[in-house]
């Protein structure tokens, strides 16, 4: 009895496997099984959510991400603080050198970085993306001029290419987003190219240019939507780089400017804050590593998803 | 072989002008700029702006501007009437030489006079605005700092992420393999100049093992003293910059070991008893590393960003921190050349790996 039913549940558990399924929902379903990608993605969805509460958080604590108070810098995790009127404030990660709340400046700074990655990496796909599938598509003359560009850019290290356009720009939230998004898309041309360059060639490329489809009819409903996997993971990665090139650029003066936080420029010139409030040195660094981390992870996590030989 | 490195050098050559026009025509929309940071004192009465505004040559069209940024101008005067003085020109206004009030002098002045540039071709990039001194000479004073600290860097990446790597592949799975595939990813997560602060907050202030920062101990001059004797100015600099390589190269070697793994020479290296070291690090891990060759390209321009950072971090006195304050005293003139030189280095370091990789691979010069 027993080994009949096991024997059933196989055959079930056969047929299913033969049923066709999409590499999508393959992907789905080995990536519901991956831990770790899920516990890194429910991070990134909870620094977001937090993030872009901040006015909650801030009315709730009672504390100002831009209040200065001379009385009270450097305050340390924890501190509680009550007024001439008798609220309290409560300073959960303390106060800067300014004696602003180190949380509520932190959030807001989140929502800067994390604004910047996300829009500047769709910026940089959407850009990378189509250039890649035209000059996969239809190659010369275009593909020449496009793989010019590439290795003109590519040869400048990225960190001096922003030197100059943050000399040009005056450097904003949005000038960053144009600017990282403008500048960031080379390597995605280049895997979406040699992706394209293979599947023009595949069967039902052939077939629909052979029924009269338009050129950009194919590229972008025949060749794009086979695309999926590799835009999602470039997606990941590209804004944990992103996120990285922004903080940087802000803690060298160059990117976000004060009294706007970013996780980047509230460690400028922390070398000063050693002594009096390492939390503050510690603090904003953690939270772009995590948020790096997490989408680094995503995207490797995605690509295990998605590999086509991965077993089950 | 000769016939390749020159197709490949030949080939850099419009990459070099794009180099130069893309960042020319960027710098071009910058604020500021030379005139306004030369005449900024209130002092200076409009006809000498207008002066000044003439001698560098800024309301010219842009291809001429270009043209005497890249190649100079001292080749487009030419001595007419053969009396020994270089009187006419081309697009050149000598009228506005500022020999003729007899000011000008070589070190104090930030403009040449019209018709003496050589151009960035011949490594003139003209003065500094801020310092007032040749910006190549300013340059030649850093580049050694960077050279010392790339080198460093890029040395103890491959001395760690190589061996990690043949590693990792050949205890594939075991806690080896997880343990440095986790700390690739953090690595590569970890922002380089907050790493640098807790590093310093650590070894610099808490513990005082090492120096805060500089690339010397105080008070002692320039080049005075040899690298071993302030090995500990570079120790925190070095791992800071080398994280990013430590990583890559730790997964990209493990990755071609395990290609490599797979190949028919392996199989028969195990099959005909040789013990588990020789295959693995005689027949495995020499061909894996043909590939790394192509690394050193994108290894310098990685190295170039991290070093600006980094060299901010550590008050090292190299070009990236010379860059970056150059942007921020609008000192445009550094700025081009640091730029320029980081991507005709990066340029370079492509040319450099392609032309390793074909001495290894001879299939590739046919291509």
């Amino acid at each position: 009895m027993a080994s009949q039913t096991s024997v059933a549940k196989l055959n079930v558990k056969q047929r299913n496997k033969d049923v066709g399924q999409s590499l999508t929902k393959l992907a789905l379903r080995r990536l519901r099984k991956d831990y770790l990608t899920l516990i890194a993605i429910v991070v990134i969805i909870l620094m977001t959510v937090i993030s872009f509460s901040a006015g909650l958080v801030e009315s709730t604590l009672n504390v100002s991400y831009r209040t200065t108070d001379a009385s009270r810098t450097f305050l340390p995790f924890g501190s509680q603080e009550t007024a001439a009127d008798g609220t309290i404030s409560y300073h959960l990660l303390g106060t800067d050198d300014l004696g602003r709340d180190h949380l509520a400046r932190l959030l807001y700074a989140g929502q800067v970085s994390l604004k910047v990655g996300f829009l500047a990496a769709i910026l940089s796909l959407v850009i990378g993306v189509s250039l890649g599938i035209v000059t996969g598509f239809y190659g010369g003359l275009v593909d020449d001029f496009v793989n010019w560009v590439i290795a003109t850019l590519t040869s400048i290290p990225q960190l001096f290419l922003l030197l100059i356009v943050a000399a040009v720009l005056q450097p904003s939230a949005e000038t960053l987003i144009l600017v990282l998004g403008f500048l960031g898309w080379t390597g995605t041309t280049r895997l979406v190219r040699g992706e394209t360059l293979s599947l023009r060639e595949r069967e039902y490329v052939i077939s629909a240019r052979a029924i009269g489809a338009s050129p950009l009819r194919i590229m972008f409903v025949h060749i794009l939507p086979n695309l999926f996997s590799v835009i999602v993971i470039t997606l990941a990665i590209d804004i944990g780089g992103l996120i990285l090139a922004e903080a940087g650029l802000s803690y060298l003066g160059l990117g976000i400017k004060p009294p706007t936080p970013s996780w980047g420029n509230m460690l400028t010139g922390a070398q000063t804050f050693f002594a009096l409030g390492p939390h503050l040195v510690v603090m904003p660094g953690l939270m772009i590593f995590i948020t790096v981390l997490c989408l680094y992870t995503i995207g490797d996590g995605l690509r295990d998803a998605f590999d086509p030989t991965a077993k089950d | 072989m000769i016939k390749y490195t020159i197709r490949r050098l030949v080939q850099a050559i419009p990459t070099f002008f794009g180099i130069t026009l893309f960042s020319y025509i960027l710098m071009l929309g910058a604020p500021g700029g030379p005139v306004a940071s030369l005449t900024f004192d209130p002092r200076v009465t409009p006809q000498q702006r207008a002066r000044v505004a003439a001698q560098l040559g800024v309301n010219d069209p842009f291809p001429v501007q270009y043209l005497r940024w890249l190649m100079g101008d001292d080749w487009m005067r030419w001595d007419a009437d053969g009396d020994g003085v270089s009187d006419h020109a081309v697009l050149v206004d000598l009228g506005l030489d500022a020999n003729a009030d007899g000011d000008f002098d070589d070190e104090g002045d930030a403009i040449y006079p019209p018709g003496t540039r050589k151009g960035i071709i011949r490594g003139d990039f003209g003065r500094s605005f801020f310092y007032r001194r040749e910006v190549s000479s300013m340059i030649g004073e850093r580049v050694a700092a960077t050279l010392e600290l790339g080198a460093t860097a890029l040395l103890t990446g491959l001395v760690i992420g190589v061996p990690v790597g043949i590693l990792a592949a050949v205890f594939k799975g075991s806690f080896f393999d997880n343990i440095t595939r986790i700390l690739a990813v953090i690595f590569n997560a970890i922002p380089i100049f907050w790493l640098g602060l807790i590093l310093i907050l650590v070894f610099g202030s808490a513990l005082g093992w090492l120096p805060m920062g500089g690339r010397f101990p105080i008070g002692i001059g320039l080049g005075d003293i040899p690298i071993y004797q302030r090995l500990e100015f570079l120790i925190l600099p070095t791992f800071v910059l080398s994280t990013g390589a430590i990583a890559v190269y730790s997964r990209y070697m493990r990755a071609s070991m395990l290609d490599v793994k797979s190949q028919d020479y392996m199989r028969t290296a195990q099959s005909k008893g040789l013990p588990g070291r020789t295959v693995w690090f005689r027949h495995g891990a020499r061909n894996a590393l043909i590939p790394l060759a192509t690394f050193l390209g994108p290894a310098i321009t990685g190295l170039l960003s991290g070093a600006a950072i980094t060299e901010t971090i550590f008050s090292w006195p190299g070009l990236g921190r010379f860059g970056v304050e150059a942007v921020t005293s609008q000192d445009y003139n550094v700025v081009m050349a640091v730029v320029i030189i980081g991507a005709v280095a990066t340029m370079l370091g492509y040319i450099l790996s392609d032309i390793f990789y074909a001495i290894i691979d001879p299939r590739i010069r046919f291509d």
